[in-house]
């Protein structure tokens, strides 16, 4: 079943006294359950493609419809809505609060929904925010919960800032670039991580990347150029993460 | 560009410390430098000699004395002057000379002894529309006379003079001071009462050196040996109360002038840390690459250092520029209503030089301290990135309780931990501004207190009849019964305690319904019949406490008195001792009640009665304590802006200092679904928390800022410091309300952040 939808969407920016597309013309349908990579060269559009899905950015043209609803034209207050409930977020840089413990980072995703209220539209009875601990074992660092940030290694901070991401249960998880500030054994574990929440626990999961070894394991490539879509391949026999190399 | 906010806020705080500072100090060098001018152009009598009736022979047996240079007899005595539509009181002067305490002509005839004629205080006649050539009717004991006002005057000992010891504040207009030749005199009885000497070793200007005092006290024995006068009072500059209040006034305002830079500097020093950690740490990198490149420490240092100091010089330099030429005006201005002294101007001094040294040097060093860690390290380890500060949480971090808690108060709390020194800036601006508030709501709070409180409280008669000079005890006493009244006398006296000396009062009262007393914590207390009574301030500088010893002796009686301090009352106006007319009596002194207090109105009956010099209406005495309230709304309007400016300058600083350091957090926090209206009330329960503890601690500093600024009332005025509640209510609301208007216009910024930088990388 197709939990996205994008009807042919164009985000244009303009600069000065020129406008141009970043992504162009974009028909795509994601599915529940489905581990997508979106494939690209950096200016390719896929970091604008990500924050559309995300809703952080609103598409000048097109219909984003997620779950039934079009959030194209959705304002800030109802993408903020939208992202309260639906979306999960892992960074790049793993954008946890300094100031925080593990635990603690965590347990913010409580104050996020609390903070959106019963009466969200989004609110179909889905299931709880996660307990922080529950979220953290998940990821495997129930023994590191309570220590701060900067006492974590840049793998550990990941595994963090994806307990985080899944712990309000988001129905989409995006992941921008999630092994870009990694070395390859500690990518391969996160992206393992990401691998098994989609394929055991049936979340999807669209991550965003420039490597293209790190879409061997995913169930769908989409690949972008040029700001519009290149290809669209299903793989069949996604390779297990920690196998593969680059 | 980008720490343009912090940089500003670094000037400003410094142009505001030398603002005051030298808007103040040159108030003080310049007023202190006309009052010098003025009393050495005039010759300001050394020593004044009272007593009852000196005759030539006195004056050249004085003049003969060794150490004495020249010396002049006068009658000063209290009249009136008869206006078309009321008496004004009046100190007439009868002169012999002109050469001691002399006259300094603002319009009309130069006065010269033997000349006809009345010179009178120029205030006086501006504000009584008296011109030269008018006729003036004067009244003494009874008598009218005319004189012709040949000019209008300053005099070196009425720069500050009030109506009588009852008063507490000066109504120039209202009263005032005449100068005639002795031959004005209305009397056949020429009577000098006073002698003013010029003394070898003695300055006109400044207070009594040791020296000088030495010179007095042989003089004082030396006058006392060669006249033959039973009430003789030898008086010098520190009896003086022209002279004295307005040196205690500009004492007042010296540490006023130290008060503001020292607030100011803090800030200024808190908001550089803050400012120069930052940029070096963000510039590390850049730092790290110039030294790698073969610049060498000291250049790159110089650079850092340059900022804090052209920031403080700049915002030093025009600040004292700006004080200079601003605040001398404005204080010269509230001034002139209390003191008549010629035109003074601001004059610079080397403390205003110094001030801005000490201002660009704490700077600079505070500027290279903030700055060495990045700066002296080598090359190859200031390029690498800086490993976050490793945080321990504290006990109650680990607590259950902790977990608990929202989000919100544990970010805020750990942030506050991080970054102590921006919210200790920000905890001193907010404590800066509610107590400059609550000081200035306090100054009027105070005069509204005094005011009910010696005219409320403490005197409860309406009107004060004043009997005339010569006016036996037994006529006292009938009017006395007539007006239903209580009698009193204050008389002149020093006081001895300890080594200490003091002028001031004695009050000697007989029992009666209209004086009341109370004790030094505002109780209620009857004035004890079993000895003498002390004010608290006197009691204060003689440096005693109840059931000790002081020495006193009447002005004009050389036999000095002791007495066992039995009770301890605290009264605003006069500061000394009071009494019972028995205990007066038991001293063999002669009570002479020159003063009824009544609640019966006798003016209409008293108008022409001539054992009566006047009546005198509370509410008139009540009218000059008003004009202090217009003084003090224009202190109240300096302290406030003040306050505001620190408020805002200083919650604005630490605000943006703390959105810039977190902006990409905030990013995140929108990223993962916090609104707008969430994050902003994160921002503002930060500035909130800082504004509570700022208003905690700025009430106490505030009561003490008002508690200092009264104590350093001249030695006559006993001033409490008092805040009604409503001033606590104003200043704290003030407060609160600059805060969340700093807060809520900074954290509008949150609408403003970019989602996407979140996903970018770190800088």
């Amino acid at each position: 079943m197709s939990l996205i939808e994008l009807k042919h969407i164009s985000r244009s920016y303009t600069m000065g006294e020129r406008s141009f597309y970043a992504v162009f013309d974009i028909n795509l349908n994601l599915n529940e359950g489905e581990f997508a990579v979106i494939l690209g060269p950096s200016g390719a559009g896929k970091s604008t493609l990500l924050n559309l899905l995300g809703g952080m950015d609103s598409p000048t043209e097109g219909e984003l419809v997620f779950d039934g609803e079009n959030i194209a034209g959705y304002n800030d207050n109802q993408l903020t809505d939208y992202r309260a409930w639906n979306v999960g977020v892992v960074f790049q840089f793993y954008n946890l609060i300094p100031t925080l413990t593990a635990y603690e980072n965590v347990a913010l995703m409580k104050d996020v929904r609390a903070n959106s209220g019963k009466k969200s539209v989004w609110n179909k009875g889905y299931v709880e925010v996660m307990h922080p601990e529950d979220a953290i074992a998940r990821v495997g660092l129930s023994e590191r919960m309570h220590h701060f940030p900067s006492q974590l290694s840049g793998g550990e901070q990941q595994r963090i800032s994806i307990a985080r991401a899944i712990a309000k249960n988001p129905r989409l998880l995006l992941c921008d670039e999630p092994t870009g500030a990694l070395d390859t054994n500690t990518g391969r574990e996160i992206l393992k991580l990401l691998q098994d929440l989609s394929h055991r626990e049936g979340r999807t999961v669209v991550m965003v990347t420039h490597n293209s070894a790190c879409a061997e394991i995913a169930d769908r490539v989409i690949k972008v150029k040029n700001s519009r879509i290149k290809s669209d391949e299903w793989i069949e026999n996604p390779k297990d993460a920690m196998d593969i190399l680059w | 560009m980008k720490n343009k906010v912090q940089f500003f806020s670094i000037f400003i705080m410094s142009f505001l410390g030398l603002f005051v500072f030298v808007g103040m100090d040159s108030e003080v060098a310049g007023f202190t430098a006309a009052e010098d001018a003025f009393y050495t152009k005039c010759n300001l009598a050394d020593i004044w000699v009272q007593g009852k009736n000196f005759s030539a022979d006195d004056l050249r047996k004085v003049l003969d004395l060794e150490g004495v240079e020249k010396a002049e007899r006068r009658i000063s005595v209290k009249g009136k002057a008869l206006l078309p539509d009321r008496e004004a009181d009046m100190y007439l002067n009868f002169l012999e000379g002109n050469e001691i305490s002399c006259l300094s002509p603002v319009d009309g005839e130069v006065y010269v002894p033997g000349e006809k004629g009345v010179w009178l205080d120029y205030n006086f006649a501006e504000k009584n529309g008296l011109h030269i050539g008018d006729t003036v009717r004067l009244k003494y004991e009874g008598r009218d006379f005319d004189a012709i006002l040949k000019g209008t005057v300053r005099h070196p000992e009425y720069v500050y003079f009030l109506r009588d010891t009852a008063s507490m504040m000066p109504d120039y207009g209202f009263y005032g001071a005449a100068f005639m030749d002795v031959s004005e005199y209305p009397e056949e009885d020429v009577c000098f009462n006073e002698m003013i000497l010029d003394a070898e070793g003695i300055d006109n200007e400044k207070a009594l050196n040791r020296d000088e005092k030495e010179i007095r006290n042989i003089l004082d024995t030396r006058i006392k040996d060669v006249l033959d006068n039973d009430s003789l009072a030898v008086l010098d500059k520190d009896d003086n109360l022209s002279y004295q209040t307005f040196r205690a006034e500009m004492e007042q305002h010296k540490g006023m002038a130290f008060m503001f830079p020292v607030v100011f500097m803090l800030i200024s020093v808190l908001g550089i840390i803050t400012t120069m950690t930052r940029l070096t740490k963000k510039q590390r990198t850049e730092i790290g690459t110039l030294k790698a490149l073969g610049f060498s420490r000291g250049i790159i240092t110089l650079h850092y250092i340059s900022y804090g100091f052209f920031l403080s010089l700049s915002g030093s330099v025009l600040g004292a520029v700006a004080g200079y030429k601003y605040i001398v005006d404005l204080v010269l201005n509230m001034m002139k209503s209390t003191y008549l002294l010629p035109q003074a101007k601001g004059k610079l001094t080397f403390s205003g030089v110094l001030v801005i040294m000490a201002s660009v040097a704490v700077a600079s060093l505070v500027s290279f301290l903030s700055c060495r860690k990045e700066l002296v390290p080598p090359p190859a380890e200031t390029l690498k990135i800086e490993a976050p500060k490793l945080m321990k949480p504290s006990r109650f971090e680990k607590s259950k309780v902790w977990l608990k808690l929202k989000f919100a108060t544990q970010w805020n709390f750990r942030d506050i931990r991080r970054n102590k020194v921006r919210t200790g800036m920000g905890i001193v601006g907010v404590t800066g501004c509610t107590m400059l508030m609550l000081t200035a709501f306090g100054c009027l709070d105070s005069i509204e207190f005094i005011t009910n409180w010696m005219y409320g409280e403490l005197n409860t008669a309406a009107y004060q009849i004043v009997m005339k000079e010569d006016a036996s005890r037994e006529e006292s006493y009938e009017y006395a019964k007539k007006y239903r009244g209580q009698m009193m006398e204050i008389a002149q006296a020093d006081f001895e305690a300890g080594g200490i000396r003091k002028s001031g009062n004695v009050t000697v009262i007989e029992k009666g319904s209209l004086l009341h007393f109370q004790g030094d914590a505002f109780e209620h207390q009857f004035l004890t019949e079993k000895g003498i009574a002390m004010s608290a301030k006197m009691a204060d500088s003689l440096g005693i406490s109840k059931g000790e010893f002081v020495r006193w002796h009447l002005t004009g009686d050389d036999k000095w008195q002791k007495d066992r301090v039995v009770q301890i009352y605290a009264n605003p106006g006069t500061q000394g001792i009071t009494m019972y007319r028995e205990i007066y009596e038991e001293h063999e002194l002669e009570f002479k009640p020159l003063m009824i207090l009544t609640n019966v109105d006798p003016s209409s009956d008293l108008m022409d009665d001539d054992n009566v010099t006047g009546v005198q209406d509370t509410k008139e005495m009540m009218r000059s304590m008003d004009q202090m309230k217009e003084m003090m709304y224009m202190m109240m309007a300096i302290f406030i802006s003040a306050a505001v400016i620190l408020g805002v300058v200083v919650l604005y600083n630490q605000g943006v200092l703390s959105f810039v350091e977190k902006a990409r957090e905030m990013a995140t926090l929108k990223v993962l679904g916090f609104s707008t209206g969430k994050i902003r009330g994160i921002l503002q329960l930060q500035n909130l928390w800082i504004t509570i503890a700022g208003v905690i601690l700025g009430i106490p500093f505030g009561r003490l800022l008002l508690y200092e600024i009264m104590a350093d009332m001249p030695e006559s005025m006993d001033y409490r410091a008092v805040i009604f509640i409503p001033s606590y209510f104003y200043s704290v609301l003030g407060t609160l309300i600059l805060s969340a208007a700093v807060s809520f216009f900074l954290s509008a910024r949150v609408k403003y952040i970019d989602m996407v930088e979140a996903l970018k990388g770190i800088e």
